[in-house]
């Protein structure tokens, strides 16, 4: 009973690690000189999905561009998190709004 | 002869140690300062340093340097503890171990560097001399420049510049290429330029980053001779504070990043520049060079500009079929003078204001260069416009393209010059069509505030379309109308002698609280106003005005001095009004 506890438990951990996970689809690839352009559909670990064109100048192979999709990945995550954070910080300065507030040194 | 040969051979006699190979053969132990370690004596500037199957490790434990380094068949592990200088070529290989640390290796000297997949720590560039990459070389130190003269790389090769990156110097410093493309993928914060030396980058360059930060808090030139490509695939950008001077011809490929400085070309530069996708910038954008004899080109795509738009106040001309964008969602200022490109105001929220003085004046149009001109589109947003709009655009049409969605201060149609509308325009201030201009309407109704003044020679081509006045107006310069209203509380005076022909239906509503003026500018000096078709006329007060060329005018309410061909009374009911079951 405790080894099936224990499988389960793995399991669920497991699953719940891969859900983490953010993925990509290339939905489509074009060249544009020495640019080659992948439009990528990223979906967050939110299960947000946002579609994006990610150039790859003189990329040398296939692991060069994925490299640059899987740092672009972290470009948006970065942005998306930068946005939820701003919005945070502006619902608290937003009380401060028209507020004389001493400063102290 | 002979006296020739023993002089030469004295001559190496003399000098053994001229390009000797130095092999490094670790007798004593690892360290490079050590003569018994090396077969010779401890390299000099002049030797071939080898690292070969059969040598240890090193440990370059004092600076140090060489003439080449050569590790062909090296497999042990090379250690820096001290800087080294080489002074031509460099051969790593995969086999081998280098372990750099954060020390520096400088390259002095014509040199061809093949790294076999090892990374450099920080590495100087000391000399001009070509350095050409054999393969792609990591640096993750700081990347330096040679500090009196270009840094030149060749070899169709990725330069990693993993740490920091500087110019080294002042002048003519830089990092140059027409092959070679710096790639700034470190994972960690890097900074770009300082403040002495700025940079100068002309060659390619991609950000490529998977963590961290890319800081460039100066000014960067960008581009010189090698038409450079600028690729952002991935990492965070941040020139807040800085300037990235577009200095030559040269490509973008940065939709994925937002500049939030300053955006300009060169001073007395001017170039093309290519989008191969949007430009966003946050910061200025500045759209002039100061030299009236060249034209700041962008081509393909938008910038999104999302912050001030700003020139040189002497600037000259920026054409191309880049759309200027102006999508700011806060309040945005544009000082701009000379513009040709295509023009986009798509603004959610905020308020565009266009010059900063009721005095200055924007210039919209190709002037007296050959290029296309642009189309002013207003697609949404709240615009104040404090200047002067002059349409100058001299080998064709000037577009319009407003929707009566922002009006017009002033505008003047530059002597010479053709503009065209692609639907209504509101003009708060003063229309002016200069000797020899065109307007071509098109259709569209104009709504003017001010005055309405057309110099004897130009043109104005009406489309059918329909003027109204709707503030105090002075008409100067006969004019040929085709539908004329004038708005209820509007003043309007005609130029005395001069003839205002409405070619369509002539309308002037006022109300009892809201009468209209329509008199001549000199008292007892009729203005000539012959109408084509009757409107509705109600509540204007006329003086000293000549109908007699067109249909009998009743007024409504009104009150005539002076007024030909103007009644009080109704028209008589005509036969075909009659027929028609009218009244």
């Amino acid at each position: 009973m405790q080894k099936l506890f224990l499988i389960v438990l793995l399991f669920c951990f497991a699953v719940s690690a891969y859900a983490a996970n953010a993925s990509y689809v290339i939905k489509s690839v074009r060249v544009d000189g020495e640019t080659l352009w992948t439009e990528v559909e990223y979906t967050f670990i939110d299960g947000s999905k946002k579609t994006i064109d990610v150039p790859h100048f003189q990329p040398k192979d296939k692991d060069t561009i994925t490299q640059g999709i899987v740092n672009r990945e972290a470009s948006e995550k970065r942005k998306i998190d930068a946005q939820v954070t701003n919005e945070a910080l502006k619902a608290e300065i937003y009380k401060d709004v028209n507020k004389s507030i001493a400063i102290i040194k | 002869m002979k006296k020739l040969f023993i002089f030469l051979l004295f001559i190496f006699v003399c000098f053994p140690c001229f390009s000797a190979t130095c092999t490094f053969t670790g007798v004593t132990d690892s360290h490079w300062n050590d003569n018994d370690n090396w077969d010779g004596d401890v390299p000099t500037t002049a030797d071939d340093v080898v690292f070969n199957a059969s040598s240890p490790s090193c440990l370059i434990d004092a600076t140090a340097v060489a003439k080449t380094i050569n590790c062909t068949g090296y497999v042990q592990t090379l250690t820096a503890g001290a800087n080294l200088t080489v002074s031509g070529n460099i051969t790593l290989v995969s086999g081998m171990t280098f372990t750099p640390s954060t020390y520096t290796v400088t390259v002095d000297a014509v040199s061809t560097i093949a790294s076999g997949g090892k990374t450099f720590g920080a590495f100087t560039v000391g000399s001009s001399n070509i350095i050409t990459l054999a393969d792609d070389m990591w640096v993750t130190g700081t990347l330096t420049g040679y500090a009196s003269g270009a840094s030149n790389f060749a070899g169709a090769y990725n330069l990693h510049a993993q740490g920091n990156i500087l110019r080294g110097g002042t002048g003519a410093t830089g990092f140059f290429s027409t092959t070679t493309t710096l790639l700034i993928d470190g994972g960690a914060n890097q900074t770009l330029g300082d403040a002495t030396n700025n940079s100068v980058i002309d060659m390619n360059l991609v950000i490529n980053k998977s963590g961290g930060t890319i800081s460039s808090p100066y000014i960067v030139y960008f581009a010189v001779n090698n038409s450079p490509t600028f690729t952002y695939t991935a990492g965070a950008f941040d020139d807040t504070g800085g300037t990235w001077s577009l200095r030559a011809n040269s490509t973008y490929n940065v939709s994925g990043m937002t500049f939030l400085g300053t955006v300009s070309p060169t001073i007395s530069i001017a170039p093309t520049i290519t989008l191969t996708s949007d430009m966003n910038v946050s910061g200025t954008f500045n759209t002039n060079t100061n030299n009236t004899a060249k034209i700041f080109t962008m081509n393909g795509y938008n910038v999104n500009c999302k912050g001030a738009i700003a020139s040189h106040s002497s600037g000259y001309l920026m054409a191309g079929t880049t759309v200027i964008q102006i999508n700011g969602t806060g309040n945005q200022i544009w000082k701009a003078r000379w513009v040709c490109n295509n023009v986009n105001i798509n603004k959610d929220s905020g308020t565009l204001t266009i010059q900063d003085t009721a005095a200055s004046v924007l210039y919209y149009g190709n002037g007296a260069v050959t290029v296309t001109p642009g189309t002013w589109t207003w697609t949404k947003g709240v615009v104040t416009v404090t200047g002067t709009l002059n349409i100058y655009g001299t080998t064709a049409d000037v577009t319009l393209d407003t929707k009566g969605g922002m009006a017009w201060n002033n505008i003047i149609v530059f002597t010479n010059s053709f503009g065209k509308l692609a639907s209504a325009s509101d003009v708060n201030g003063n229309f002016t069509l200069n000797a020899g201009s065109t307007l071509n309407a098109a259709g569209y109704q104009m709504n003017v505030a001010g005055n309405w003044t057309k110099n004897a020679t130009a043109t104005f081509t009406t489309g059918n379309n329909t003027v109204v006045f709707d503030g105090t107006s002075t008409l100067a310069g006969s004019t040929t109308f085709y539908n004329l209203t004038l708005n209820p509380g509007s003043t309007n005076h005609l130029t005395s002698t001069q003839t205002f022909i409405v070619g369509g239906i002539f309308k002037a509503e006022g109300t009892s609280g809201s009468s209209i003026t329509l008199n001549a500018t000199i008292a007892d000096s009729q203005a000539i106003l012959p109408v084509t078709i009757l409107g509705n006329i109600s509540y204007v007060t006329v003086t000293d005005i000549d109908s007699s060329g067109g249909v009998e005018i009743y007024d409504a309410n009104g009150t005539l001095d002076n007024a030909t061909n103007w009644t009080l009374t109704p028209p008589s009911i005509t036969f075909d009004a009659l027929l028609l079951g009218g009244d």
